[in-house]
């Protein structure tokens, strides 16, 4: 079978190529990865008051991600999360800090996965994502209040803000017109189009 | 397996192959031969539009129909004395007056050298087959197509509309050579005889072959430092990825595609 | 159309002069009328003996010498009264000159044409030719030349008869011709008024015909 099939462009990006990105990503937007509130971080970079859970404004608080890996269908389960034909999985580590008034730090490290799917925009020609579960790791002792909120609201801000331009699918040889939605299989995240 | 695999049909890369084809500009050459009794400097601009691709593996990409548009200024130089027998006057007597004659002397001319200019402008249509060729040059990656041989060019009504030409143009150069009116035969065909369609086809492949020599195509330009994300003011900078490396080839499970394969790195 | 000016004498153009009176002429050469002063005129003829039944015509052909002047063919010619010399151009490059003598009869010049002078031009390029006298601005001759009948082209035809243009007397007559291409036209000169004439293409007056030659300050009659 033909790349193109009924369409004339056809663009992949192989799961290691996209964890490649997602290294260069974590090397050059650290911003992306680290979050917090004025205390910690300028708030330009973090979630600002309308994103977050209402308790969070009154305190300070950080999040670290550790650099997160990728797998495309057909993926094993990001702990108990299936990964579906046309969807990919996302698995890091965080380190979630409060300061608990006056000067105590209560910090706690823990897994984060996510399972999404690829989002096209076509009129800006670009590819977003959207998460369509996550799942923190559960531990025992069990976790404090705060931490599930502060994970999923940095999580948001990051994946709103995130995207990557068609061209990138075909390392600049073309900008295509996209024929359908993006498509997860083989390891890959296909495009499939026209000029 | 490659980490990007970007893969096009012949329509598209027919598209891409139109642009590429614009995109070599405006080329020029000149020069300057001999030939029998003729010298010809010339200069000559071109571009090339048109084109559908075909691909064949394992590299092939033939473009049909693809049009050299060309536009040609000739000085064409001889020694008319080559073409043209030497006019001799045999002299003249006079009678003056009663018994006295004077004797005009003889003479022979040597004809010169005439310099006959000549513009012509024309398009020509062929196929030609490419390679693709893929180099990196330091800083980019660079996909072309490179001709195959020499494609034959179809000029010979060319080559006549400009032998036509020659002669019109000549008629205004003799015209101030002395005693040419005497030749005794046309000037003119003399010379375009001298010359003829082979002379003049001759010259036009001349001209017209460095257009096509080694001639390429760039279907593809990448800087290896590959922009991913671009900036985002005020804080954000560009975000970039490595290619390391760069393939491409001709296809066939099914289709023809030309498939480009690309390693990338953080 | 030709460059025509008798007092530049080129390839297609011919200078006689007779010679009726015994004596001793020198002679010289020149472009741009730079002759030396006649007691310094290199060539001679040497008219002596009995005038011929007919006049006899002798050519001089001027040539550029080794030391790069014009010379003619023989420095040293010998005619008996009544004949002509013939001065001509050896060849296309040879540059253009005028003969300045002196003798029995008086001066003369070829660029000065008065009595027993003859100036003749083969056409080699069609058009109008008004010639004029340069001295007078009088018009010598009005000759419109054109290219012959392809018929009567080629090499070795048979070249008409010259055409004769007598300009005689203080108050001459415009001539009027129709020619060809290949025709000589002859110009008779004689007893023309001081101090003589010349037979100049109208185009060519203004700026003088040669590098050098000054330009004419003679009062016009």
């Amino acid at each position: 079978m033909s790349w193109t099939q009924n369409d004339h462009l056809f663009a992949a990006l192989h799961e290691s190529g996209a964890n490649d990105v997602m290294a260069a990503l974590y090397a050059q937007r650290p911003r992306w990865f680290n979050y917090g509130s004025w205390l910690f971080v300028p708030s330009k970079l973090s979630p600002n008051a309308t994103q977050l859970p209402p308790f969070l404004n009154f305190v300070h608080w950080k999040a670290h991600f550790t650099l997160p890996r990728l797998q495309f269908h057909p993926a094993p389960p990001a702990g108990s999360l299936p990964v579906a034909p046309n969807q990919f999985s996302l698995t890091t580590q965080v380190t979630a800090t409060l300061l608990v008034p006056p000067t105590t730090l209560a910090t706690v490290s823990l897994g984060l996965r996510a399972v999404g799917v690829p989002v096209a925009n076509a009129a800006q020609k670009k590819m977003s994502v959207q998460f369509t579960a996550t799942e923190i790791q559960l531990t025992s002792p069990p976790l404090p209040p705060f931490v599930s909120p502060l994970v999923t609201a940095a999580l948001n801000f990051a994946i709103a803000g995130f995207f990557l331009p068609y061209p990138a699918f075909s390392a600049g040889a073309f900008t295509p017109v996209l024929s359908g939605p993006p498509t997860i299989q083989l390891d890959r995240l296909d495009l499939r189009g026209n000029l | 397996m490659p980490e990007i695999i970007a893969a096009m049909d012949e329509p598209a890369v027919s598209d891409i192959m139109a642009v590429a084809v614009a995109q070599a500009g405006t080329l020029g050459n000149g020069g300057s031969t001999s030939f029998g009794p003729f010298t010809a400097s010339y200069g000559a601009s071109a571009t090339f539009s048109g084109g559908s691709v075909k691909l064949f593996t394992p590299n092939v990409v033939q473009i049909a129909n693809l049009t050299l548009n060309y536009t040609v200024s000739f000085n064409l130089s001889f020694d008319l004395s080559s073409i043209i027998p030497n006019f001799y006057f045999p002299g003249v007597k006079v009678k003056i007056f009663k018994k006295w004659f004077v004797i005009i002397p003889a003479f022979t001319i040597d004809w010169p050298t005439v310099t006959i200019p000549v513009s012509y402008s024309d398009k020509v249509t062929f196929s030609a087959n490419f390679a693709l060729q893929t180099t990196f040059d330091g800083t980019s990656w660079h996909v072309k197509t490179v001709i195959l041989g020499m494609p034959a060019l179809q000029i010979g009504p060319a080559a006549s509309a400009i032998l036509v030409l020659i002669g019109a143009a000549a008629g205004p150069v003799l015209l101030a050579v002395p005693f040419i009116g005497l030749a005794g035969v046309s000037v003119v065909g003399s010379i375009t005889t001298a010359l003829g369609i082979s002379g003049v086809t001759n010259l036009l492949h001349l001209v017209l072959n460095p257009f096509l020599a080694g001639r390429t195509f760039e279907l593809y330009n990448q800087p290896k430092h590959f922009q991913l994300l671009p900036a985002v003011a005020p804080v954000s900078p560009p975000v970039f990825i490595n290619l390391t490396s760069v393939a491409a080839a001709v296809v066939n499970n099914g289709e023809p595609e030309l498939e480009l394969s690309v390693d990338i790195a953080p | 159309m030709d460059t025509l000016d008798s007092r530049a004498l080129g390839y297609f153009d011919c200078y006689f002069r007779q010679f009726p009176e015994v004596g001793t002429v020198r002679y010289s050469l020149a472009a741009a009328e730079l002759h030396p002063s006649p007691e310094e005129a290199p060539f001679t003829v040497e008219v002596a003996g009995r005038p011929g039944r007919a006049p006899v015509q002798h050519d001089v052909t001027v040539r550029v010498g080794k030391d790069g002047r014009l010379e003619p063919d023989r420095e040293e010619l010998a005619v008996a009264p009544g004949d002509h010399v013939m001065f001509h151009a050896a060849n296309a490059r040879t540059p253009r000159y005028s003969v300045r003598g002196s003798g029995p009869g008086g001066a003369w010049s070829s660029g000065e044409l008065e009595n027993d002078s003859l100036f003749s031009h083969t056409f080699g390029l069609p058009g109008e030719y008004r010639l004029t006298d340069a001295n007078s601005g009088r018009l010598v001759a009005a000759l419109v030349v054109s290219n012959p009948p392809l018929a009567d082209a080629g090499a070795g035809l048979a070249v008409r008869d010259a055409a004769i243009i007598s300009i005689q007397g203080g108050d001459f007559k415009t001539q009027r011709a129709e020619m060809v291409v290949g025709q000589t036209a002859v110009f008779v000169v004689n007893d023309v008024r001081e101090p003589g004439i010349t037979i100049t293409d109208h185009a060519l007056l203004g700026p003088p015909p040669s590098p050098g030659e000054p330009f004419l300050t003679r009062e016009r009659e």
